[in-house]
This record gives structure tokens, C-alpha cells and sequence, in this order.
């Protein structure tokens, strides 16, 4: 498999003295879905947020972020927003909070696309339409002209999703995209962008803290522990035999439906 | 064993939407919680959960039905006699954070019940909260921080202590270990499991969770626009499930294990 990025002793300080990312490298390979899951303060945004280049000017990275060999750390502003889009995509927990909330939805992704393609506006517009359906958001017409605050958690995030899709992106960043939403709209949701990504053929790196979600999408998983990759393998390898104490000790807090229960 | 001590008897609320528009939250909702029980409520956002603690706890009016506590009706009273019933009903939120002053002193806060309902006064409340800290297996000495110095699952047990100071009948959690991590979760659950037994705690259990609610009931509530559309014993929720959406639900569960 092609190697899509590599991070060499990566590292993140946001005081210069604490490392909140702390000397992690790993190599991820063309169309793999990545999952990183830990929990709250282990670093996994702070992770992502540096292989996207969002973080704020106060923090100090170390080490490399080689995308396609090219290290990201060592691009000026203008190069970075230029990748972001057609090279990297992201998705956040809460796209609707990324939104103009007194803009419709199809302005919005027109607005979005026409910053990085100059094609006129009716072919923006099919390719809208063609990446709703791909979300299933079938009734398109109806969402373009919504206001964000119009459509579910669900539907919105489904928005979020066509839209970081939209330039097809190599690489897919994705922080905790479905914890916002109800367990029944997750469940799709995380289904759908799993297998989008395996048909356009984008790799994706998913941050999340339910390592449930992790066991059934991935193709590779990573564990962070204060700002370590404490584990890092396939699903088999990280969930079902792990090595870790730290790991193990995660899976054995899950509350599972087969489980014993505690009273 | 079988005592009644919570009923709701169809029990509605309607909002009105301005403009005439009425959103019908909670509708003919009727269940009963046995003393030293649990009984679990799941359901998605908007399904009117909440709604129905916040009935319960007389935050927000019935519509229509009623509400008893021990055999007496406790919907519809006045602010005088609800005062005295609403000692018997605690409740505990999602986010401990907000359930507490940012500048008031964790021994303060865990005191406030006591002195509220004239229990103790000032001093002895100031003392007993280190034995309500060491009861949820904090160290007493916390006592003399303010919430941003603990962490998220040190102040949820700091806010469970609290609520069962006054030794309460009835405790309501609302998603009360959904904002923790995993390995916290767990240690809450096992904490209210504990506390159950040792003070005889009836709770009411809100949550989306099903896996984390079937943990720790007796008996499983499933709700959908309002209604409930299933009630089912909480140690055969997988087999005897019957309602759709109930195994709608359940199959969105992601496991890690195979």
C-alpha cells in the first residue's frame, strides 16, 4: 500500500514546557480508515489539529508531518490554506457551530467550493446536489435552501460530510464527527461516512472516544495516553489482543449490552 | 420489596409554541418506582426525558395526570408545600460543572442541603461534608477547593454526595455519567450501585445509553415522541425486546466485541 502520511517524533507543546502531544510517529497507508480513540486531555485533537495546521501561533511543534513526503510543518500560511480543501479535509463534532447561521445551506457550499474551483456556478451546484445524494440527503433542493438551524444534528453533520468530500481530498481529518449526535443517527452516520471514504478512495483519520465505533470501522487504530501513542495496530491487534495495560484497562470500563450487569 | 414509592399516572405536558402552535413534550406517561429499585428511562433527544424529571422534581408543571410520592399527590402543589416534598427528591445533572457555584468551596456546596433544610447548622454542616467526601471515596481534604480543581467525575461524585445528604426518597439522574470518560463512567456506576445498597437509594435513571441504563435498573422505560412505547426488565432487554424501534437501539450499539 502507498504510505499517504507519515509523522516522525511528532510533537505539540502549547506552553513550551508540557508536551501535549509527546514524540508520536506512525505511517498510514492510501484509503486506510484510521481511528485514534482516548480519552478527554490525551491529545488526540491536539493531534489532528496539527496534522491540519490549526493550531493557534502560540504552540511549538517538533518532528515531521510528511504528506505525500512533503512536511506539512515546514509550509508557509498561504501553502497551508491552499492544501486545506484539495489535499486535507476536516470534519468537526458540531459543523453547524462552523456555519453562517443566517446563510442558507446552498450558499454556503457554494461560497465553500467556489474558494478553491473556478467553474461556473451550475456545474458548482450539480456537484452539490451529486454530493448530497451521496450523504443521503435526497431531497436536495429542500436542504440547499435551509438554514442551518433548520435541519438535524443529523442532517447537518451529513452537510459537513458532502461538503469536506466535495474537492475529494486525499486526506480526511474527522474529530468525534458523530458524538453529537442521537445513538440511532450515529450509527448510520459513521456507516455511511466509512464506506463514502472507501469509495472515493480517501483515507481517513477519525478522532473519537468510543472505541465501539473504532472496532467496527477500522482499519487501523491508535490509543493515546497523555500524549503518547500508547498502542497503535489493526482492530484484531489494538482491541482484540492488546498488548497495553493502559489499553486493556479502557476496554474492561466499557458497559457493554451483553455484559453482567452491576446491580 | 413491592412498596410504591413513585407513580405517574398519564401523565402529559403540552408547551405552547407561540402563535398558537402547542408541542405536546410528554405524552400519557404512566410508570411506577418501587423503593430500593431502579428503573431506567432511555430515549433520543427530544423524546421528552427530561421533561418528565423535571415534572417529577416540580420544575416544570403537568399538564394533565398526576404525580404521587408515597400514595400522595405531589403535581400541582404550592411553593410552601412543595418545599417539603421536594426534599425527598434529589437530582443529579450531566454536567457537575454547572451544577455548582465556580467560586463556592466544594465543602460549602456539599453542606448547603443540610443548612437549606434546616438539618444542621452552618458549622456542622462544614464538618460533615469531609465524611460526605470520604462516603464517595474522596479525600476529605477536598473539601477546601473550588470546582476547577477537581476533576469531571471527582465533582460528579462530589454533586451525588450532595444530593444524598439530606437523605433523600427519590434520586433522579439525568445522563449523570454521559459527559465522563469511559473509565470514570464505569467508577460512577459502581459508586451509585454502592451507595444504593448502603442507604436504601430508589433512583430513577435518564439516559441514551442503553447499555450504561440496562447496567444498572431493574426495568427499562423506552421512549419515543413523548410516549412510552416499551417497558421491559432491564436483565432480558436483549431477548425480550419487542418494539422496533427498542431493537432499533439496540443494534446501533457499536461494540468492541465481536
Amino acid at each position: 500500500m502507498e504510505e499517504i502520511l507519515r509523522l516522525e517524533h511528532f510533537s505539540v507543546s502549547y506552553d513550551g514546557r508540557r508536551a501535549v502531544v509527546d514524540d508520536v510517529s506512525l505511517q498510514i497507508g492510501q484509503g486506510e480508515i484510521v481511528t485514534i480513540v482516548g480519552e478527554s486531555g490525551s491529545g488526540k485533537s491536539t493531534l489532528l489539529h496539527g496534522i491540519q495546521g490549526l493550531l493557534p501561533s502560540s504552540a511549538a511543534t517538533k518532528g515531521k508531518v510528511l504528506l505525500f513526503g512533503q512536511d506539512l510543518t515546514k509550509l508557509d500560511a498561504a501553502a497551508r490554506r491552499k492544501m486545506r480543501g484539495e489535499q486535507i479535509s476536516m470534519i468537526f463534532q458540531d459543523t453547524g457551530r462552523y456555519m453562517n447561521p443566517i446563510s442558507r445551506i446552498g450558499k454556503q457550499y457554494t461560497g465553500f467550493l467556489k474558494q478553491h474551483m473556478h467553474r461556473p456556478e451550475d456545474e458548482l451546484l450539480a456537484l452539490e446536489r451529486e454530493m448530497l445524494r451521496k450523504v443521503n440527503l435526497t431531497d436536495t433542493e429542500r436542504v440547499l435552501s435551509c438554514y442551518p438551524f433548520e435541519l438535524s444534528g443529523g442532517m447537518r453533520q451529513r452537510v459537513g460530510i458532502a461538503m469536506a468530500l466535495s474537492l475529494k481530498p486525499k486526506l480526511l481529518l474527522a474529530d468525534e464527527p458523530t458524538s453529537a449526535l442521537d445513538v440511532t443517527v450515529q450509527a448510520q452516520v459513521v456507516k455511511e461516512l466509512a464506506a463514502l471514504c472507501k469509495k472515493e478512495g480517501a483515507t481517513i483519520i477519525m478522532v473519537t472516544h468510543n472505541m465501539g465505533v473504532a472496532a467496527n470501522i477500522s482499519d487501523r487504530v491508535g490509543v493515546m495516553q497523555n500524549g503518547r501513542l500508547s498502542e497503535w495496530g489493526t482492530v484484531t491487534e489494538v482491541i482484540r489482543e492488546p498488548k497495553e495495560s493502559y489499553t486493556k484497562s479502557l476496554l474492561s470500563s466499557i458497559v457493554e449490552l451483553s455484559d453482567p450487569q452491576l446491580i | 420489596m413491592e412498596d410504591k414509592l413513585l407513580e405517574l399516572e398519564h401523565v402529559s405536558k403540552t408547551f405552547s409554541g407561540g402563535k398558537g402552535k402547542t408541542v405536546e413534550a410528554v405524552k400519557d406517561v404512566s410508570f411506577t418506582v418501587y423503593k430500593n429499585e431502579s428503573l431506567g428511562i432511555v430515549g433520543e433527544s427530544g423524546c421528552g426525558k427530561s421533561t418528565i424529571a423535571r415534572m417529577i422534581t416540580g420544575l416544570t408543571a403537568v399538564s394533565s395526570g398526576k404525580i404521587l410520592l408515597e400514595g400522595n399527590v405531589i403535581s400541582g402543589l404550592n411553593r410552601r408545600e412543595q418545599r417539603e416534598v421536594y426534599r425527598n427528591i434529589q437530582m443529579v445533572f450531566q454536567d457537575p460543572y454547572s451544577a455548582i457555584s465556580p467560586r463556592m468551596p466544594v465543602g460549602t456546596f456539599l453542606g448547603e442541603g443540610l443548612v437549606h433544610f434546616g438539618i444542621m447548622n452552618r458549622k456542622e454542616a462544614e464538618a460533615e461534608a469531609g465524611r460526605l467526601l470520604e462516603m464517595v471515596d474522596l479525600e476529605p481534604q477536598l473539601a477546601d477547593r473550588l470546582p476547577h480543581q477537581l476533576s469531571g467525575g471527582q465533582l460528579q461524585r462530589v454533586v451525588i454526595a450532595r444530593a444524598i445528604s439530606i437523605h433523600p426518597r427519590l434520586v433522579i439522574l439525568d445522563e449523570a455519567t454521559s459527559a465522563l470518560d469511559v473509565s470514570v463512567q464505569k467508577q460512577i456506576l459502581e459508586l451509585l450501585v454502592r451507595l444504593q445498597k448502603e442507604f436504601h437509594l430508589t433512583y430513577l435513571f435518564i439516559g441514551h445509553d442503553l447499555a450504561v441504563v440496562r447496567s444498572i435498573t431493574k426495568q427499562i422505560c423506552v421512549m419515543k415522541d413523548g410516549r412510552i412505547i416499551e417497558k421491559v426488565a432491564s436483565a432480558s432487554l436483549l431477548e425480550k425486546a419487542g418494539e422496533n424501534y427498542t431493537k432499533q437501539l439496540l443494534s446501533s450499539v457499536f461494540s468492541v466485541r465481536e
